[in-house]
């Protein structure tokens, strides 16, 4: 109940952030991608289906206030969610280098999935010209911030999150260590 | 969330993951199909939402206006000093001059302003958030069905055609502003009357234009000239000031011609508009 408040605390203060005050930060006409960090840090801190289900609603977020088809966004976001939890074994306190590759790559594969399917659909092969214009400065920005937002929610995993896990006897959530107990 | 889940299910999470990717393409699908049915959603949570934004705006641009003040303070009392012997020199002299000058300036653009859109009845509206995947180029306004707002009502700036009202809730509305990649607009260049596509293009956007397609090839259209919205278009009120043609080249087929467009709307620094509170189709059935 407490990991639920704080991640929609998190989801929506992050997208009102993303959508207001940073659309009046730009840098190069980039906005910074809160949400990939609070998603990435999700699936990277707790376990992959925290993860999948925080991307998800990130996503829809996404989705809801763009006024579109709704879904898009939530499927990108649940996948990248779902795959940085598979690192979540790598997972080490304050540790910022790792994640800050997490969501590096992320954010391309997003953009990437971005321009897929919303350009090369419809037969926009001008990818060079999107990857210096858009790709790089959205990344770069979004690293920038994440520096310091990744840190807050790191220092929120640390002192809410993962000390209930501890009361509850267990380490940090990891899903792959439960199932094979639960298998044997 | 997780501790309890997975005992409980005991089903790996790359099936759950399967069952939610499904579960999306299905929502993909259904919401492409069937709008309609998720607007209550869309609408419940914008509107909660939106105040919170309008918020952040207001309180964003009482911080700018702050900022802006100190700023001026600091330039002022630099300037001030140097400034002051050439004003008192001058200041007999331009007065007279200014308040005459400053008159017709007014009187000039109130003129150009009537001449230009005599007769849509407008209202004012503040941006309160734009999209930021970077890719497209929407925002929402705080306006929406409770002020009169509807889709495909005309959105304006700095007397030139910013976008259109794709989605409307009760108390904001969503604009896609015509440098959207997914923007078409049905267009006339004047002088020529020759009928062309004003399209957002994300790639020549980076150069700080739109593109112009569909021109025919014979038009005589040449760099500068005007391009307002058609009668032909279905959504877009004529007469509306688009921006100005460059760089026009015949197509490689050699049956039309393409051409730049540089809107006459500042789309980086936009943060109040205009929306025009008549539709298209009801000026044509008035008619």
């Amino acid at each position: 109940m407490l990991a639920f408040l704080i991640f929609t605390i998190e989801i929506l203060v992050s997208y009102l952030l993303q959508n207001t005050v940073f659309t009046t930060l730009t840098i190069a006409g980039s906005v910074p991608d809160l949400l990939i960090i609070v998603a990435v840090a999700a699936g990277y801190q707790n376990s992959r289906l925290r993860g999948m289900g925080v991307g998800f609603f990130c996503g829809l977020m996404l989705d809801i206030g763009s006024g579109g088809i709704l879904g898009v966004y939530a499927l990108f976001y649940m996948i990248i969610g779902y795959a940085c939890g598979h690192f979540n074994n790598y997972y080490v306190q304050r540790d910022i280098f790792f994640p800050l590759m997490l969501i590096t790559v992320s954010e391309f594969a997003l953009c990437t999935a971005n321009y897929i399917f919303g350009f090369l659909i419809r037969g926009d092969l001008q990818l060079v010209t999107y990857i210096k214009h858009i790709f790089v400065p959205k990344i770069l920005y979004t690293v920038l911030v994440a520096i310091v937002y990744y840190l807050i929610l790191d220092f929120l995993y640390e002192r809410v999150l993962n000390r209930k896990a501890e009361d509850e006897s267990f380490l940090a959530p990891e899903s792959i260590l439960q199932e094979t107990t639960e298998r044997n | 969330m997780n501790s309890r889940k997975k005992p409980n299910y005991g089903i790996e999470p790359k099936y759950i993951l399967m069952l939610c990717v499904m579960l999306c393409l299905l929502l993909i699908l259904f919401s492409y199909r069937f709008p309609k049915y998720f607007n209550p959603l869309r609408k419940a949570l914008n509107t909660c939402l939106v105040p919170m934004q309008k918020g952040i705006h207001v309180i964003g641009t009482q911080m700018d206006d702050l900022s802006a003040k100190f700023d001026d303070i600091d330039s002022l009392r630099a300037e001030n000093e140097a400034l002051r012997n050439e004003l008192t020199e001058l200041r007999s002299k331009n007065e007279m001059l200014e308040q005459d000058l400053y008159d017709m300036e007014l009187y000039k653009q109130l003129l150009e302003l009537d001449k230009t859109y005599p007769e849509y009845k407008k209202v004012g509206a503040n941006i309160i958030a734009r999209d930021s995947s970077g890719f497209y180029a929407t925002f929402t306004i705080d306006k929406g069905e409770k002020d009169g707002m509807k889709v495909d009502m005309n959105v304006l700036a700095d007397n030139g055609l910013v976008g259109i009202i794709t989605d409307v809730g009760p108390n904001y509305a969503i604009v896609r502003s015509i440098i959207d990649d997914n923007s078409y607009v049905s267009a006339t260049i004047m002088k020529t009357g020759d009928n062309c596509i004003v399209c957002g293009s994300l790639s020549l956007l980076t150069k700080g234009f739109i593109r112009v397609r569909d021109i025919t090839v014979n038009s005589q259209a040449r760099n500068n000239y005007k391009v307002y919205t058609s009668e032909l278009s279905e959504k877009y009120l004529p007469g509306l000031l688009i921006g100005y043609l460059s760089n026009i080249t015949t197509e490689a087929d050699g049956m039309t011609k393409v051409a730049y467009l540089t809107p006459v709307v500042d789309f980086e620094h936009l943060s109040t508009v205009l929306v025009i509170t008549q539709l298209k189709e009801s000026r044509v059935n008035a008619e």
